[in-house]
Formats: C-alpha cells, sequence, structure tokens
C-alpha cells in the first residue's frame, strides 16, 4: 500500500506502544523530506524508529574514518557518492576522468561500509552530468560500478526515484513522489524484514493491453501493435509476458463480458496468450471483489497484489476496499511509461531464477480452485466522486447537431437500453416529430471535458426508445443524473423504457436490476421518476449542473 | 471547502501544527507565523508535490509563502486534474 504525506502524517500521530529501534541513515545530501514516511513505514512494520542523520555532504569522511561500526547503518547512496567527479552540485568537473581511480575510490568506500557490522546499502541509480564525450568511458564506469554495488548486496533503486530539480535546490535528490517508496525499503531493511516482494500482476485490459475498448471499438478499433498508438501497449504485454516466464502470476480483471475480453487473444492480436494468464475475470462488478476471488482461489495473500489500471476510479475503489493491495494507475502520458515499468519491476526483486519459477503459471493453475467472478459489492465511492468536481450540461438536439448523439447510438454497446441502431435519415424524421426529443449530456470533471458522453432519445413525449453511455464515464453516476434532468427538462413523471437484452448490454441490465426494475423480458418497462429521485437523490448532489 | 484547499489545510496543520486551526485564511503566512520557518516551508512544498504529484520549482516554491498562495498556485497548475 503506498502511502501519501497526509496518510503518513495520520499513521505518526496516532499513539502507540511499539519498541523503538535506532540506527544511522548515512546519506550525503538532504534526507529531512523522508522523515515522516520513514517513521510511518516503521510503526506499520510494528515499531517506532529513531535515527540520526550526518551532516549535508560529509558522508564520505563518516565512512572513511569508519565512525559508530558497531552501529546499525543504511547507507544511502547516489553515483556521486561513489564518483565524486559526477556530482550535479559540484558543477562538470575539468578533471579528465581515469577509470582506474575512479573504481578504486568506489571499490574502497564500498569496502569501508562492508566493515559495518549492520549495514545495508540503498542505491538509487540517478542521472549523472556528462561531464565528458567519451561515451564509451561513461559506460564503462557506470556499468563497472554497478558490478561493485551488487556484489556489495546493495539494493538497486530506479531512475525514477532521483530529481535532479529537488537536489538542486534543496540538496534532497529524492522525488517526491517517491518518497514512500524510499522510505518503505529503508523501514524494511532496519528490521531486515524482506520486501513486501509481488507475487502477481493483476491488470485491466482495456487501455491497458490495447488501446481502446473491446466492446466498443470491435478487433478491428483496438490497437496493440509495434507501431502507432498500440506501441506502449505493445510493449506493456511483452513486459508482462517476460516476466510472466521468470516466475511472475500474470492475472486479468476487466470490466466485459468474457467472449469480448478473450477476443483479441483468440484473434490473436496480441503479444500475451491466453494461457499466460494464471486467472482472467470478466465482470461487471468491483474490482476488489475480483481480487479477492483471485486470492482465495490462488491462496495468494493480497498483499502480493499488484493491480493496474487507466481508471482512476477503479483504482480508488481497489485503494479503499483492498488497502494491502499496490495500486499502480496505467499511464496516459508516454513521457511517464518508462517510470510506470520501472515501479511495477522495484516490487518484483529477484536476483535469481530457478526452473521452479519458469513453470509457475502452470503450477499455479493445476492446483488453483476455480476464481469465479464475484457480485460482492466493492468500495463506497460516493466520497471519491465527490471529490471529481463533475458538472453535467445538456442539450436538446435538432436536425444540425445530431451527429455525436447518433454516434453514440450506433457505437456503444455495453450501456444502450436495446443495441438498436439508427440511420442517419431514421433519425433526422424521427426528430422532426412532435413529441420526440433527442438529449445529449455532457460531463467535465476534474480530469478534464469528457464531451458528450451520453444520449436519450424519447418518442411520444415520454417513451424513451434509446439510452446509450459512453463507458468512459461508468461509475460515476451519470446515468442517474441523465434520467432526472430529462424528467426536469420533459416535465414528466415517468418514463417507458423499450429495453431489449442483448449480449453486451450487461451494465444496462446491471442499472435496471439495481432499480428493481424487472428486467427478464425485453419489453416496454416503467421507470417511475418520484421513485427514482428518492432512492438516488445522494447522487444527485455529485453534481453541478450547467443549463 | 472543495478538495484542493482540504489538502492544503491539512499539510499545513500537519507541518505547522493544529494552531493555525483557528487562525483566518489571510492570517496563515510566512512572515507572521514563527511555526513556519524555512525548514517547515521544505517540508510544506515536499508535501504539496507529494500529494499532488506535481514538482514545484525552487523560484516557485520562495514564492509561496501563505495559504492564500499556495491555494492560488495549485488551483492554478496546469497538471493537476
Amino acid at each position: 500500500m503506498s502511502l501519501s504525506f497526509l496518510d503518513a502524517s495520520k499513521i505518526v500521530t496516532e499513539p502507540n506502544q511499539f519498541d523503538r529501534r535506532d540506527f544511522t541513515l548515512a546519506a550525503s545530501g538532504q534526507t529531512e523530506k523522508l522523515d515522516i514516511f520513514i517513521k510511518a513505514c516503521s510503526i506499520q512494520r510494528g515499531y517506532n524508529c529513531t535515527y540520526n542523520v550526518l551532516p549535508f555532504n560529509t558522508l564520505a569522511q563518516y565512512i572513511f574514518q569508519q565512525e559508530h561500526i558497531h552501529k546499525q547503518h543504511i547507507f544511502l547512496l547516489f553515483p556521486w557518492d561513489l564518483v565524486p567527479l559526477l556530482d550535479w552540485r559540484t558543477g562538470i568537473n575539468s578533471e579528465n576522468l581515469n577509470f582506474d581511480d575512479i573504481i578504486d575510490y568506489a571499490d574502497k568506500l564500498l569496502t569501508a561500509i562492508s566493515t559495518y557490522q549492520d549495514a545495508q546499502i540503498l542505491f538509487i541509480t540517478a542521472d549523472t552530468p556528462p561531464v565528458t564525450r567519451r561515451q564509451k568511458l561513461i559506460q564503462r564506469i557506470e556499468n563497472k560500478i554497478l558490478t561493485l554495488l551488487i556484489d556489495n548486496n546493495a539494493n538497486i533503486l530506479p531512475t525514477n526515484y532521483f530529481s535532479l530539480s529537488s537536489y538542486l535546490s534543496n540538496g534532497c535528490a529524492i522525488a517526491s513522489i517517491h518518497l514512500y517508496e524510499v522510505a518503505n525499503k529503508i523501514s524494511a531493511l532496519i528490521t531486515h524484514q524482506p520486501f513486501t516482494t509481488k507475487k502477481i500482476i493483476v491488470t485491466d485490459f482495456d487501455n491497458v493491453l490495447w488501446k481502446g475498448i473491446i466492446a466498443e471499438d470491435g478487433l478491428n478499433g483496438i490497437k496493440c501493435d509495434a507501431e502507432g498508438t498500440g506501441y506502449t501497449h505493445y510493449i506493456y504485454q511483452t513486459f508482462l509476458k517476460k516476466l510472466q516466464q521468470e516466475g511472475i502470476l500474470i492475472a486479468g480483471v476487466t470490466r466485459n463480458d468474457r467472449h469480448s475480453a478473450l477476443s483479441p487473444f483468440y484473434n490473436k492480436l496480441t503479444v500475451l496468450d491466453k494461457d499466460d494468464f494464471v486467472s482472467i475475470l470478466a465482470s461487471y462488478n468491483a474490482k476488489s471483489s475480483q481480487l479477492e476471488s483471485i486470492s482465495k482461489a490462488l491462496n495468494l495473500a493480497l498483499d502480493s497484489f499488484i493491480f493496474i489500471d487507466d481508471n482512476p476510479i477503479e483504482i480508488e475503489e481497489v485503494k479503499t476496499q483492498l488497502p494491502q493491495v499496490t495500486c499502480i494507475p496505467y499511464p496516459h502520458k508516454t513521457e511517464k511509461f518508462k517510470g510506470f515499468l520501472e515501479t511495477i519491476h522495484s516490487y518484483l526483486l529477484e536476483d535469481k531464477l530457478t526452473e521452479e519459477d519458469k513453470s509457475r503459471t502452470r503450477q499455479y493453475k493445476l492446483r488453483k480452485k476455480t476464481a469465479e467472478a464475484s457480485n460482492k459489492q466493492g468500495a463506497n465511492l460516493t466520497e471519491y466522486l465527490a471529490t471529481l468536481d463533475m458538472s453535467i450540461a445538456y442539450q436538446k438536439c435538432g436536425n444540425t447537431n445530431y451527429q455525436r448523439a447518433l454516434q453514440l447510438i450506433n457505437k456503444t454497446n455495453q450501456f444502450n437500453l436495446n443495441g438498436e441502431r439508427l440511420t442517419e435519415d431514421r433519425l433526422i424524421r424521427l426528430i422532426e416529430n412532435e413529441g420526440t426529443s433527442l438529449v445529449t449530456f455532457s460531463l467535465t470533471d476534474k480530469f478534464g471535458d469528457h464531451g458528450q458522453v451520453c444520449c436519450i432519445l424519447i418518442q411520444n413525449y415520454s417513451q424513451i426508445s434509446h439510452f446509450v453511455m459512453s463507458c468512459r464515464v461508468f461509475q460515476r453516476r451519470l446515468e442517474y443524473a441523465a434520467i432526472v434532468l430529462l424528467s426536469n427538462l420533459l416535465q414528466t413523471e415517468s418514463f417507458k423504457l423499450s429495453y431489449k437484452r442483448t449480449d453486451k448490454n450487461i451494465p444496462l441490465q446491471t442499472f435496471l436490476s439495481e432499480n428493481n426494475i424487472n428486467k427478464d423480458s425485453d419489453s416496454q418497462i416503467i421507470l417511475n421518476v418520484s421513485e427514482f429521485k428518492s432512492k438516488h437523490e445522494s447522487c444527485l448532489d455529485l453534481f453541478s449542473y450547467k443549463p | 471547502m472543495n478538495n484542493t484547499s482540504e489538502v492544503i489545510n491539512q499539510i499545513l496543520v500537519a507541518v505547522l501544527g493544529s494552531d493555525i486551526v483557528s487562525l483566518q485564511p489571510d492570517e496563515i503566512r510566512m512572515d507572521s507565523l514563527d511555526s513556519w520557518d524555512s525548514m517547515r516551508h521544505l517540508s510544506i512544498i515536499a508535501a504539496l508535490e507529494n500529494e499532488f504529484g506535481i514538482f514545484i520549482e525552487a523560484s516557485e516554491a520562495q514564492e509561496l509563502i501563505s495559504y492564500n498562495q499556495l491555494i492560488a498556485f495549485i488551483n492554478n497548475h496546469p497538471e493537476i486534474d
């Protein structure tokens, strides 16, 4: 579970009776920002920690003077601690690089550290300044330094934990967004508790394994090739494939019908095979309950899980309901992709690969009970949804601005009242009828303007012949607000819904079930608006309304 | 109170202490509070970066010396959703 600053503050201020552990955090730079996180992570491990730090830029002197070698130490190192010429803060040194001298110094420093009775090394692989144009020399130095560190059992942390800006402005080289990860590793090393190494990655499918939504875009619309918009998804799949071959279990949890979810695999569109997954659960119910189902079937503790999803609402739901699961959002920006992959790696530390590792997926499949999609309720997200600053605007469409509505009606499969499509001509004729209203709903929230995402076509004043909503805005409860706004707009107290069950409109079926509307037969069904309003009043408060 | 001001309030209380709860927003300033020294200012900036997932340049950080300035900065930040 990741902690933010405020999470850590809460933990630290709560009283406890834990024992105290004392150590020295030896670093050359500023470590003040880590303090609250180190204390919180230690409390989570069942102890309080006190530690002293070194004055700024005195690390080498401290190490070579062999001070306090009987005390427990955590050495937090950066490249310039081993190769001083590589320190950003001293500028580009005019001294020539001598490989042997550099390595000799680094070796001596690490040898001095090894004489400490209880010392652990954390090394952050920070970017270094371009001190020479001799690229091969730099690469030799970096490779040799890394080898020395590994030989000294150093724990290597990824480059994205380093912040040059922070290092230059206040002497702390750790990026603020990664303070928890560094503190967590420090706290684990103090007690020699192993890192909570993760064993299974549970991944979403739509817009994660592939670009696009399989149930909406179809096989021809999703992208996960080594080209264009699918490229990062292709790389992500190859990343998971390699991890799976190295013994990490991969599972899939997706809001889809099973046929749609598996169709890309059956049609050989993906790098991953269906058999690479130890479990795939396709369900429209809460993802936290699907993770629990997998946990039980595989007999794996939830703190060994990593969950990856592109939807912040899914991430929040799992974080709220299952705080022991590590949730990592799939990045929307390519620039963040490398850091995303490195973050996953940082939870999967393993330096040996055994034959058992290679066949782990097969072993788990043989002995697991079948994980079944769960319909257990997930976290109540009302509180989280209230922070999204959601705003709805609606407009009644005429024969000049119906295009988006037509697209929604003809493209949407999942939240779709009956799956019936309309031609452009037919829609225009319908709009011109008296008693017909075509209303679209637009949503903005703190993540941006989602555009027109919901559309309702009403005929004969109160008969809803088409009710569709983009899956991009699922779980925001927009569908409830849309019905209420519509009734206010049309001054009607009930609607007849022309419902028809399809293979893919499960989310719409769920909506009807939640409102105790009998959907067992395809028919006209009645929705009483005042009953509906009284049941979903709290949802309406989640939105502000624009005329 | 929206979410941004709530988070900033909590950060300031965590770093500066609960005494500031009784103050008006205009009174929460670095030049008027003994508890808001340069070390705590670094802690406030680091906490904002951590909570909102952003980086604050040193030149920006030195201007964020009051509650109102912190609110305005976060509300207008292009990378915060």
